[in-house]
């Protein structure tokens, strides 16, 4: 039933993000022809101002936007009236909460890669042949640690992504429950759960400072020696982040399984 | 396969210090056609979002076919609320997919073949359509499943007397007769003909529970003159 329910809400998030992909990319490729016309220009201060802006711009409406459209999947889609035909299919209600948030994340992931490939149009004078050169060059100085550290950012950003949009969506479960003025209550419910992982977040790591003062948080390695210590931080980073999911996720489900209030 | 299809027993569902359902005792069998009647605010809608699972009850007990609302019972109930429940970005096409999906009673050909009486092609996109073409295409796709229970919340409210016959008719002539229609209105005058039993809601309480054909020969009235006698309120001013 989840991959039923994820057809569903990839097609109509699909309906959605395809246009704004492919106006990203449409306007990269048009900002690459007005404004780098050739290379020796890129080169000119102004130029390279006006590149760094126009991708910042961009970067900014993509993520806007697939955060209020993520936000809107789950507000319309579960607890305003199409809440009336979801919660009554014959589906559990963490089918229901796991389909909407796996698809966002994928559309979330489908968004950065599009971001990313409006860089490559974007910005001109990428020697691809040098790169991949380079690349194979120094590809014998790669340890199996290092391979490890790409994986682990890899899975960082992956749950990371994941967190963000189960605290959206318990930040507007709780705010679903009040009777009135229910999008100012998940505005709220979103700033007290931040507050609250701050302060414990702070408690936290002043406690582990005191009672390990010998170890070091490596995040950004000096030499291949650190490596390990860097992924060990890592490993810690992704485990904290999973955690924060579990309990956003659940949540989320026990709030809309057990306090359902559609209007 | 339970005896009973609808067991309420001492069912309270209460939204914080207001009661909405205060202790409903209710017993409906199979194969029949029962009005849930009560004015506006006597806990008709409660009662039907507990049966179809969107409510969990405050306390007391709540089966459908011997079963507590959950997925099972959601597989054999079909639901009309007094809302429209479609998502605009889909066309009549992809609403027939989704149903036929997730409901294995569901039949396609029924509802196409309604679908096509209607003049709702499948190309035909949600939001372009008039709200009164998608009320009668959210009762197509309702109707298009051979449920066990129907919960019909105020299906003809709001609606022209010509639309009023054609969802009656659809409902008629659609339903599975095997299972039970729970048709819930204020509007009783409209569907007294087909009713086989009614239910009396108010305040949060069944104050009667008959088969019309009783009520008719212990009354020597009709359901809808009975109806305004039990919740008959005096003006202000007037004289009891």
């Amino acid at each position: 039933m989840l991959g039923k329910l994820m057809k569903y809400d990839l097609k109509s998030m699909f309906k959605s993000f395809t246009p704004l992909w492919l106006a990203l990319l449409a306007v990269s490729a048009v900002n690459r022809f007005l404004v780098f016309r050739n290379d020796a220009r890129f080169a000119n201060g102004v130029s390279a101002f006006v590149s760094i802006f126009l991708y910042g711009s961009l970067c900014i409406a993509v993520v806007v936007v697939t955060i209020v459209l993520i936000i809107r999947r789950f507000y319309s889609g579960l607890l305003k009236d199409e809440g009336y035909l979801m919660f009554t299919l014959p589906v559990k209600t963490w089918q229901l909460v796991a389909s909407k948030c796996l698809s966002a994340t994928i559309i979330t992931l489908l968004s950065m890669i599009a971001g990313l490939l409006s860089v490559f149009i974007l910005v001109p004078g990428i020697q691809w042949h040098q790169l991949f050169e380079a690349i194979s060059k120094y590809a014998r100085f790669i340890t199996g640690d290092m391979v490890l550290s790409g994986v682990l950012l890899l899975l960082l950003v992956l749950f990371t992504v994941i967190k963000s949009v189960t605290y959206i969506y318990t930040s507007l479960a709780l705010g679903h429950l009040a009777s009135k003025h229910r999008v100012g209550w998940s505005v709220a419910a979103f700033i007290g759960i931040n507050v609250v992982l701050t302060t414990l977040g702070t408690n936290l790591v002043t406690l582990f400072s005191k009672e390990f003062p010998n170890v070091r948080w490596d995040f950004f390695p000096n030499s291949v020696s650190d490596i390990p210590a860097t992924n060990g931080c890592l490993l810690a980073l992704i485990g904290i982040t999973l955690v924060q999911v579990v309990i956003f996720f659940f949540a989320t489900e026990r709030i809309l399984a057990k306090h359902l209030n559609l209007e | 396969m339970a005896t009973e299809l609808i067991t309420c027993s001492n069912l309270v569902k209460a939204y914080g210090r207001k009661t909405a359902l205060a202790g409903v005792d209710l017993h409906i069998g199979r194969g029949k056609i029962v009005g849930l009647l009560g004015p506006n605010g006597s806990g008709k809608t409660t009662l039907i979002k507990l049966l179809c699972g969107l409510l969990r009850p405050s306390s007391g007990e709540l089966l459908v076919d011997g079963a507590a609302p959950g997925v099972y019972t959601k597989s054999i109930i079909s639901y009309l609320p007094d809302r429209m429940y479609f998502a605009d970005w889909m066309n009549a096409s992809d609403l027939l997919n989704f149903f036929q999906d997730f409901y294995k009673d569901f039949s396609r050909e029924k509802a196409e073949g309604m679908c096509a009486a209607l003049g709702i092609n499948p190309g035909d996109r949600i939001k372009t359509m008039s709200k009164g073409t998608k009320e009668k295409l959210q009762l197509v796709l309702v109707m298009s499943r051979s449920a066990q229970l129907y919960l019909l919340d105020e299906p003809i409210a709001g609606v022209d007397p010509a639309a009023r016959d054609f969802i009656m008719n659809t409902i008629l002539t659609n339903y599975n007769e095997n299972g039970t229609v729970l048709i819930s209105t204020h509007l009783i005058a409209d569907i007294e003909r087909v009713l086989d039993e009614v239910v009396f809601l108010r305040e949060g309480k069944v104050v009667r529970h008959d088969t019309v054909d009783n009520i008719r020969q212990t009354e020597g009235k009709s359901v809808d003159a009975v109806f305004r006698e039990i919740f008959r309120t005096i003006p202000y001013g007037g004289e009891e």
